[in-house]
Parts: structure tokens; C-alpha cells; sequence
């Protein structure tokens, strides 16, 4: 029986054995450029090795404890952190608002469509670069437009100070992928039926009602995924953080991909080991809080019976 | 009392005009049927009514009260959808009491409401459901129920059993003549397609076509006195045979002539347009046809094709000129395919419409021609 069973796997996969020669590339492909770093990472962090010539010696989780002593690690935890609060519910609700304005019907609401998706089709590190120069406190069109309202009477520097520069990436990241989110929420808002708004409606409810009663509620499922979808998006910042700060000022926003990169690449002694292993440790965070997330989705969704 | 008033209603989307000049007045308790093809208007003028479409031109008046500028949560009226429009994220039971809630209505009386309606609708069982977990009849009974717990005046049904098998549409079509008697005061307006629930259900029918109104009056006016060939053609099933003819105006009357050697007995009558008359066409129902000797036959024609439908049988002919003509018979008929058949009408039964389609009065139908 046993047998007979395998005989049939083994029959099936050769008579099927094209499609595995198509599936060739896509997997060689896959392997070397995504698996085969993250098997790698899991193996440099047991190392003390500086990423040049040999590898260098197995120390266990040394590394791991080295990174748990790192006041840095932390803060770049922390910034990472304080990154995702801020700027996931922001670039969730934001897109969720403008999501419900853009699906009416008004004047030039195409125009409007475009011009929220256009930062998202814009290289990230240009991004990162122009906005340098469009928020300079000397001579940045930004300062120079809020001067000139007089709401405050020095220039605001955005980026070179410690306190601000964090914030001031939350928002320009808000706004360079604003367009995305606001995408996924129209395809979300096109399920509710318009009977259903016409229902309450005639149910008297006004438009502040119907938003949170009738189409919130209904969103919720979309909600979880678009926020999980999010908060790994949040996580990988790298590309607009290195052009727009580097990090600085004094590692005010040095989330953790700079902190990877720091050490593996940048420092005066590189620490290729070290690096994996924060790569690593933050890795199984991430996963940590997007197996809680997807836990929470499908217990409500059971609830809810959608 | 008048409850709905319409009055020289017309609709245009932009430029495209399709409602013009419709008007017509609904007494209080009133059970009104909408009928008419595809894309005659009928949701349309439903949802102008509702209040869910702008209105762009006449006025219509709810109790009196001119409601063109009023939203649709002020009309007082409630609307069962042909999707039938349930919050997916609510159980039947809040489902049902949403207004109310949005009213502020206490609990003890939204629940004394919802447990009406409720066993009304035998839905007292499924409360706690969502609408993914009921079946469609269920779910349209949810909806019927929504506008029962609002204790609206007016309830509008856009065609709300076209979703449903035909057994769950029969069923549920006797629940909705049940709620019509239990709720004697509320007004309803049902829009369907459907001409067994249409001359079931209604008090009077208007029957919509390209965007005005055809005719409205009780099922039996529109059935036994079609103002016009279009009525005629469409209110019936199957529908009326149109023979085209011509007519002979005399001193008594006007008599009609559909081919050689056809006996037509009526006598008709010009009912407000005195203009010349030489041809038209001449209407009978299927129903009214019978089998004679071919001298007193009105129709002559060969056997294409027999339905047996249990109760009766449905003989199609095709007669000399090419057109068909449809025959209902009592009980299982056994007609060769090709044999000839000859048939008769009672004269009283033979209707007749000019040229342009509006119809004649038959002298010889007696006086409840009258309307
Ligand atoms: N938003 C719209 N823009 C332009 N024309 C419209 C719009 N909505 C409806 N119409 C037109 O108005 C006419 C009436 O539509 P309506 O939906 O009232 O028809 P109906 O009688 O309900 O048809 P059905 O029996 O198929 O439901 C149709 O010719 C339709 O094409
Ligand atoms: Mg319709």
C-alpha cells in the first residue's frame, strides 16, 4: 500500500517533471538571493567575524549577549519602535480618510488620485535626498514658507535636530508611500455595497454615522491586514532613512536597518557577526508581532463569522 | 386620505431624460404595484420617491408635504432592496433595530419591536444570526423586517423576490400579501417584473413604459380594458394575439375584418379621438379562444407546436400571414402537429386599438367598460 502510494508520488512528480524544469530559475533565483542570506545571517551571527577574508570564530550566542549590553541596540530598537507607533496608525487612518474622500464623486478627483500615488512611484533615496534640501533650515522652501506666516520666528530644523528629526522622517515616509495605502483602501471600500449606505441611510443615519458604524465595522478585516502589511513596511525604512539623516543626529534616527548597516558595513571595524545577529534578533521580533497580529485576524474573523 | 402625491415627475440625467411628466395620486393603506420592461423607470421613480435620487422636475408630496428637498431619513419611508442591503457586520436582530438605535429608542421598546416583527416574520429563532448565515428567504424576510420595526408609513419594495427560487417566491409572496392585510395603514410601493405578483398583490397597478406612465388602474381594468395595445400586449400570460385589420366605419358602429371569410361579431366605438380610421389590430386573449366549425371561425390556422402544463394545455398556431397565435385549452389536447384549427371568440372578448395603439371601446361589452 505504502509502496504502491509512493510509487504514484514518484510516478506523478515525472510525469509532471516539466513543470519543475519551469520552476528551476524562480527557485535558484529565490535561494541564493533570499534564502540562502537568511540562512547565512543565522550562521555570521554565531561568528566574531568582520565580513573580510575568512570567517572567523564560532562564539556562540556571544553576540546576542553583547547585543543585549548595547545601549544602541536599544535605541535603535526604540526609534524602530517609535517609528511604527507613530507612523503606522498615521499612514492607516490618513489613507483611510482620503480613501473615503476620493471614492466620491467630485471635480478634478483623478487629478487628486494621481498626485497622492506620484511619491509612491518615486525612488525612496531621492526622496530621502530632495527633501534634505526642501527642508533645510537655511533657504528650504518649507522654513521659508512658514517664516513667512510667521507661525514661528526661527527656522525649524527639521532633520539636524535630535528631538524633531525622528518625526519629521514619520512624516516624509507617511507621505512618500500615503498613495499605496490609499489604493488598498478604495479596492476595500469598492465591497461595501451602495444599497447598504443607501439602507442606512433611509435608517437615518448622517454621514459621521455611517462611517463608523456601517463602513468601519465592515472594513475591520481589511483593517488587520492592511495594518500587518504596514507595520513590516514600517520596519524596512532603510533606503529613506540613509539618504535622509544617516541615522543622525547623534543616532536620534538610527532605526534598526542602519543600525545592521552600521556595523556591518560602515564603523571603522566592521562587524559582520554582530550585525547579523541584530538583524536576526529583530527579525524574530517582527515575526513575533506579525504572528500575533495574523492570531488576532483570524480570531476575529471567526468571531465575526466574515 | 392622500399619502403620496406625484405630480408632473420627470428625471433626467443630464442630458438624458428618462422620466417625463409622470403623475398619480396613492390613497393612504394603499398597496401600488410598478410594473413595466427593463429600464421603463420603475426603480427610478421608486428611488426619487425614497429620496435616495434627486428629483429634476415636478414635486412629490408625502402626507402633504412637498419632500423634493427633504433626505431620505425624514420621509418616513422604509425600503426593502432587491439585494436586500443587510449590514453584513450586525446580527438579524441589530439589523432590524439600527434606526431605532440612531433614533435613541429605549431597549425595552426596541426589543418589544424587533419580537413583533419578528414572530411576524418567524425570524424570532435566527436573531442572533448574521445575514452570512441565513438563506436568501431568510435574509429577505431581515429586510421586510428592518421596515416593519421602523414603523415607517410608506414601505417601497424594489423588486425584493427576483433573487429567489419560484417556490421561495411563491412562499413569500403570500407573506407579503399576509403583512399587507396585518398592516392595513402603511402604504406600500412594489416595483417588480413579475405579472403573477403584480396582479396578486395589487390594489391598482401602473404600468411604466419608456419612461411615463401607461395606464393605472386595478388588475381587472388593466386586464379586461387595456387603455392601449402596449397594456394589453403586456399585462396577461401568455399574451394577448394581435391580428392586424382593417376597419369599416358604419352608422352603428365600427365592425373589423382580419383576412377572408374571418367572422369578427364586435362592434367597436372610437373612445375620444373621432379621426379617420381604416386599419389597426385586433386583440384576443389566449384564454378566451375556442375551438368551432370553420364557418363561424374567427382565426384559421395550423398546429406548430403543443405545451402541456398539467392544468392546460398551450397550442401555438401559425396562421396564412406568417404570425402566430396562442391557444389556451382545458386539460391534456392531443392536435396533430400541421392539423387545421378554426377559432372563436366571444364578441364581448375581442378588443380592438387604432393605429397609433390606443384601443376602442366594444359596444358589445357591457357597461363595466366604463372607467
Ligand atoms: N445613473 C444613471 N445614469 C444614467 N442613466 C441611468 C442611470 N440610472 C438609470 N438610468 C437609466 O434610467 C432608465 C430607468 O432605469 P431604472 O433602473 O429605473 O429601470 P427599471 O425600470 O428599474 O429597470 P429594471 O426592471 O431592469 O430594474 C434606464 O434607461 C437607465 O438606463
Ligand atoms: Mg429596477
Amino acid at each position: 500500500m505504502n509502496k504502491q502510494r509512493k510509487n504514484s508520488i514518484v510516478a506523478r512528480l515525472w510525469t509532471d517533471r516539466w513543470i519543475y524544469i519551469f520552476l528551476l530559475p524562480t527557485v535558484a533565483l529565490i535561494g541564493t538571493f533570499t534564502v540562502y542570506p537568511v540562512v547565512a545571517s543565522v550562521w555570521y551571527s554565531l561568528l566574531d567575524w568582520n565580513g573580510f577574508g575568512d570567517p572567523g570564530a564560532f562564539i556562540g550566542l556571544d553576540n546576542y549577549r553583547d547585543l543585549w549590553n548595547d545601549p544602541l541596540f536599544w535605541n535603535s530598537f526604540k526609534n524602530t519602535l517609535v517609528f511604527l507607533v507613530f507612523a503606522v496608525p498615521l499612514r492607516v487612518g490618513l489613507a483611510l480618510v482620503l480613501a473615503v474622500i476620493l471614492n466620491g464623486v467630485f471635480p478634478f478627483v483623478r487629478l487628486f488620485r494621481t498626485g497622492i500615488f506620484l511619491p509612491v512611484v518615486t525612488t525612496a533615496a531621492i526622496v530621502g535626498v530632495v527633501m534634505r534640501y526642501i527642508l533645510d533650515p537655511t533657504g528650504g522652501p518649507i522654513n521659508f514658507a512658514i517664516l513667512e506666516t510667521g507661525i514661528v520666528d526661527q527656522p525649524v530644523n527639521f532633520l539636524g535636530s535630535a528631538s524633531l528629526a525622528l518625526y519629521s522622517a514619520v512624516g516624509i515616509w507617511v507621505w512618500k508611500w500615503l498613495g499605496i495605502t490609499v489604493i488598498y483602501w478604495m479596492a476595500a471600500l469598492q465591497t461595501i455595497p451602495r444599497d447598504v449606505y443607501e439602507a442606512a441611510e433611509l435608517d437615518g443615519a448622517n454621514a459621521v454615522q455611517k462611517f463608523f458604524r456601517v463602513t468601519l465595522p465592515i472594513l475591520t478585516p481589511f483593517t488587520l491586514i492592511i495594518t500587518l502589511i504596514t507595520v513590516i513596511e514600517a520596519t524596512n525604512v532603510f533606503d529613506l532613512m540613509l539618504t535622509l539623516t544617516g541615522g543622525g543626529p547623534f543616532y536620534s534616527t538610527e532605526v534598526i536597518d542602519i543600525f545592521v548597516y552600521r556595523h556591518a558595513f560602515t564603523s571603522n571595524i566592521p562587524r559582520l557577526g554582530y550585525a547579523s545577529a541584530a538583524a536576526i534578533f529583530f527579525a524574530a521580533a517582527v515575526t513575533l508581532v506579525a504572528a500575533v497580529q495574523i492570531f488576532l485576524v483570524t480570531r476575529i474573523r471567526k468571531w465575526r463569522k466574515l | 386620505m392622500t399619502a403620496i402625491e406625484i405630480r408632473d415627475v420627470s428625471k433626467s440625467y443630464g442630458a438624458v431624460q428618462v422620466m417625463s411628466n409622470v403623475s398619480m395620486e396613492i390613497a393612504q393603506g394603499e398597496f401600488i404595484v410598478f410594473v413595466g420592461p427593463s429600464g421603463c423607470g420603475k426603480s427610478t421613480l421608486l428611488r426619487m420617491i425614497a429620496g435616495l435620487e434627486e428629483i429634476t422636475g415636478g414635486e412629490i408630496a408625502i402626507n402633504n408635504r412637498i419632500v423634493n428637498d427633504d433626505p431620505a431619513s425624514k420621509r418616513g419611508v422604509a425600503m426593502v432592496f432587491q439585494s436586500y442591503a443587510l449590514y453584513p457586520h450586525m446580527t438579524v436582530e441589530e439589523n432590524m433595530t439600527f434606526s431605532l438605535k440612531l433614533a435613541g429608542t429605549k431597549k425595552a421598546e426596541r426589543m418589544e419591536r424587533v419580537n413583533n416583527a419578528a414572530s411576524m416574520l418567524q425570524l424570532s429563532s435566527y436573531l442572533k444570526r448574521r445575514p452570512k448565515e441565513l438563506s436568501g428567504g431568510q435574509r429577505q424576510r431581515v429586510a421586510i423586517g428592518r421596515a416593519i420595526v421602523r414603523d415607517a408609513g410608506i414601505f417601497l419594495f424594489d423588486e425584493p423576490l427576483s433573487n429567489l427560487d419560484a417556490a421561495l417566491r411563491v412562499s413569500t409572496r403570500v407573506e407579503i400579501a399576509k403583512l399587507k392585510h396585518r398592516l392595513a395603514d402603511t402604504t406600500m410601493i412594489y416595483v417588480t417584473h413579475d405579472q403573477t405578483e403584480a396582479m396578486t398583490l395589487a390594489d391598482r397597478i401602473v404600468v411604466l413604459n419608456k419612461g411615463s406612465v401607461e395606464q393605472i388602474g386595478t388588475p381587472e381594468e388593466l386586464y379586461n380594458h387595456p387603455s392601449n395595445k402596449f397594456i394589453a400586449g403586456f399585462i396577461g400570460s401568455p399574451a394577448m394575439n394581435m391580428l392586424p385589420c382593417t376597419f369599416t366605419v358604419q352608422e352603428d358602429g365600427i365592425t373589423a375584418q382580419t383576412g377572408d371569410g374571418a367572422n369578427c361579431d364586435a362592434v367597436f366605438k372610437q373612445i375620444d379621438s373621432t379621426g379617420n380610421l381604416t386599419s389597426g389590430t385586433l386583440g384576443v386573449r389566449p384564454e378566451d379562444l375556442q375551438v368551432c366549425n370553420a364557418d363561424e371561425a374567427l382565426i384559421s390556422g395550423k398546429v406548430d407546436v403543443v405545451e402541456y402544463l398539467g392544468d392546460i394545455s398551450l397550442v401555438h398556431l401559425s396562421i396564412d400571414d406568417g404570425s402566430t397565435v396562442q391557444v389556451k385549452m382545458v386539460g391534456p389536447k392531443r392536435l396533430a402537429d400541421g392539423s387545421e384549427v378554426h377559432l372563436k371568440a366571444p364578441a364581448a372578448r375581442i378588443y380592438a386599438f387604432d393605429a397609433d395603439g390606443k384601443a376602442l371601446k366594444n359596444l358589445m361589452n357591457g357597461t363595466d367598460n366604463e372607467h
